[in-house]
């Protein structure tokens, strides 16, 4: 079967040979993307030792249930953004491909310093990947910010291995409990703060801001379907399984990611821009998603990261391909612009209702299970996401009837009335989301398809992580 | 005003973790007095981690490259990426390819013989530096840095130079893709990826320590390689898109 190295290894292989003949970069880029692409489908659970060594005295991969559904997240939405952006790659191949060995690392490593090497790597392809729409200013700002979040992480693991005494995640996760007060409360933070940069909770995330509302049709998927994933699939494993969080830290720490999901949401309501709406939304997301994971909701929120990904995969699509046609994305401008192209936008509109949450989406699931989660916590929590929900509502609906319904209130709206924007016609943008909609379709009817597979993605999150118990390859 | 309340922050920061690390009750080991009895160091020491290998397991001589090197050697693959990403940035920023900087101050005569001198034992030692890694203190990211402070010389002092610079990225990708193949074979031979599969052979002799020497020269290369490509895109001059 397949080794899970290889996932890491063969896009960095593939990297090294493209800085030899640069001509071919973008083959080899494509060629990684579907071997990965397969080889994650074919990847088995298990513990996969590195040079030969038994963890914790060397680094081991570990495959569950909840890596495995990365992985194949990760690969997938991986491949469908390049083909999404594939006009835009250019030079930009190689830092693709190092971003994707990044991102595979960060899901499957067992080890905390390894992670941070893959954080890295990752991290520092996407400050590449976000000069591509030229506002340099706005990487900067980034790239110190996530300097500065990577290096809380870093000091973080060092007073880990300080006092456990190893870097391995399983070792973490079964002595955090047995540390003194102060190491679990400053492990907590440290870590916390240097994966709430990437996570784009408040207030680390003045950066997200400059990053996302400018971001083309190449960017846009990678850095909200991709990244986005990543993060929160590492953000869950690390505050589900390796540190529990309890007591008045745990009320910080759920008042931030709560804060950020209604402070996001607030602001959505207030721009016009499609991007910039599609920005906030993003935060408030990951406020959510973050949050779910605290309470140790894993379930619903594995099912809300699979609804925001392919979700914002088709909208921050489309809207970057409307900004790149027309140099604007207002939404009064573009009103009436889905007349002329129904297919994207019936999975634009699809999208944006099964992440609101309404019936008959898969969206209405994952909320539903959302709000369960919540009530068995306390009754505040479930309010504010009710809150941000019917917020989320009253703009994405109000966003749906301009870019369906042209010209002005009580004026009968034609053809005529329909903008001038155009799109590109592009045939992967609307395939993807006339597939990502009948899938929300599906899932809205047939909740059980999706709440059996989630189920068992998520169980691993409610066990102490161990690396001995399942067999080596 | 910003100067003054980043000031506060960062102390208030460090008095936060100095006054919880210091406590008493923290359990956080004081310097030098930690108990290695139960960390995995102790092992990587005796080097007795795996029973099953021959003794010496490692057979390096300095312990620093067991562990950077064999222990924990996907880590310095993943640093070799981390520092090949930044090179590559550099170079897509930069905008490569455009006419080298011309300094006002032309390199003189007794510039352009020194450097003639001095490079070859800067290249020497800086080889020396990462063939011995398994046995001395250094290893490749030192030896390759400064293979690429002698080219830096070079670049200062030679105009022509920069044709010959087209040779770094074969050597950058072909020492990459060589660490990748050997680790590689570990995985298909031995199911394990980078496994240590030649003899460790005698603690101290240059032919020791199985793969450890190999690894380390390539890295050298590759580490080389990058940090001269580095400064040849900083040396050059950014033209228009």
């Amino acid at each position: 079967m397949i080794n899970p190295v290889l996932l890491i290894v063969i896009p960095l292989l593939l990297a090294f040979v493209g800085v030899m003949f640069k001509s071919f970069s973008k083959s080899l880029l494509f060629f990684g993307l579907v071997l990965n692409t397969i080889f994650a489908f074919f990847a088995q659970k298990g513990s996969y030792e590195l040079g030969g060594w038994q963890p914790p005295f060397g680094i081991n991969l570990l495959v569950d249930n909840y890596s495995l559904f990365g992985i194949v997240l990760i690969n997938v939405l991986f491949l469908v953004s390049s083909l999404i952006g594939m006009k835009k790659i250019g030079k930009y191949s190689l830092p693709l491909l190092i971003a994707l060995a990044g991102l595979n690392g960060m899901v499957l490593t067992n080890d905390l310093f390894n992670f941070y090497v893959f954080f890295e790597i990752a991290t520092i392809s996407a400050y590449i990947i976000s000069t591509l729409h030229g506002k340099y200013h706005q990487t900067f700002n980034y790239l110190v910010l996530g300097s500065v979040g990577s290096s809380l992480y870093l000091l973080g693991i060092i007073i880990v291995y300080a006092v456990v005494g190893s870097l391995n995640m399983s070792d973490l996760s079964v002595h955090f409990s047995g540390l003194s007060q102060n190491i679990q409360l400053i492990v907590s933070i440290l870590i916390f703060s240097g994966l709430a940069v990437e996570a784009k909770l408040i207030p680390f995330n003045s950066w997200v801001r400059g990053i996302y509302s400018n971001v083309n049709t190449l960017t846009a998927p990678l850095f909200s379907a991709v990244y986005a994933s990543t993060i929160f699939l590492v953000f869950g494993r690390f505050f589900s399984n390796l540190i529990t969080v309890s007591g008045p830290l745990f009320n910080i720490f759920i008042a931030i990611t709560f804060i950020t999901f209604i402070f996001a949401e607030a602001s959505a309501t207030a721009t016009k821009n499609m991007r910039e709406i599609l920005t906030f939304s993003s935060i408030g997301q990951a406020g959510l998603i973050t949050g779910l994971f605290l309470i140790g909701g894993g379930y619903a929120a594995v099912l809300q990261l699979i609804n925001n990904a392919f979700a914002k995969l088709v909208m921050f699509s489309t809207a970057a391909n409307v900004y790149e046609n027309n140099s604007s994305d207002s939404i009064d401008k573009a009103a009436g612009i889905f007349r002329k192209y129904p297919l994207v936008g019936f999975g634009f509109t699809v999208s944006a209702l099964s992440l609101i949450g309404l019936p008959l989406f898969y969206g209405f699931y994952a909320k539903f299970n959302i709000i369960n989660t919540a009530f068995n916590t306390n009754w505040i929590i479930p309010l504010v996401i009710l809150l941000g929900s019917l917020l989320e509502g009253v703009y994405y609906i109000r966003m749906l009837v301009k870019l369906w319904v042209p010209g002005e209130e009580h004026e009968e709206a034609t053809e005529k009335l329909t903008t001038k924007f155009s799109m590109n016609k592009l045939f992967v943008i609307s395939v993807v989301a006339v597939v990502v909609g009948f899938l929300f379709i599906m899932g809205g009817i047939y909740p059980e398809l999706f709440g059996d597979f989630v189920q068992n993605v998520s169980t691993p999150l409610k066990e102490s992580l161990s690396y001995l118990s399942v067999g080596v390859m | 005003m910003k100067k003054f309340i980043s000031a506060l922050l960062t102390f208030a920061l460090a008095f936060f973790i100095f006054s919880l690390l210091y406590d008493s009750e923290s359990f956080f080991p004081k310097y030098g007095e930690t108990d290695l009895n139960n960390t995995v160091s102790q092992k990587y020491i005796e080097k007795n981690v795996d029973e099953t290998r021959p003794s010496p397991e490692t057979g390096s001589a300095n312990i620093v490259t067991s562990v950077v090197v064999n222990y924990r050697g996907f880590d310095t693959l993943g640093e070799l990426t981390v520092l090949f990403i930044s090179a590559m940035g550099v170079a897509l920023l930069l905008n490569v390819g455009k006419e080298r900087i011309i300094f006002r101050v032309k390199p003189n005569f007794i510039l352009k013989a020194g450097v003639r001198i001095i490079t070859g034992i800067i290249l020497i030692v800086g080889i020396y530096i990462f063939i011995h890694g398994h046995l001395t203190p250094g290893g490749g990211f030192p030896g390759g840095a400064m293979i690429a402070s002698s080219v830096l010389l070079m670049y200062i002092s030679d105009d022509k130079f920069k044709e010959k610079m087209k040779a770094f990225n074969v050597l950058e990708g072909t020492s990459g893709v060589l660490v990748i193949v050997l680790g590689l074979i570990g995985l298909f031979a031995f199911n394990s990826f980078l496994y240590n599969f030649l003899p460790s052979g005698e603690i101290g002799q240059l032919f020791s320590a199985g793969l450890t020497p190999i690894l380390y020269v390539l890295i050298g290369l590759k580490v080389g390689s990058e940090l001269s490509n580095i400064i040849g895109n900083f040396l050059t001059q950014g033209g228009e898109k």
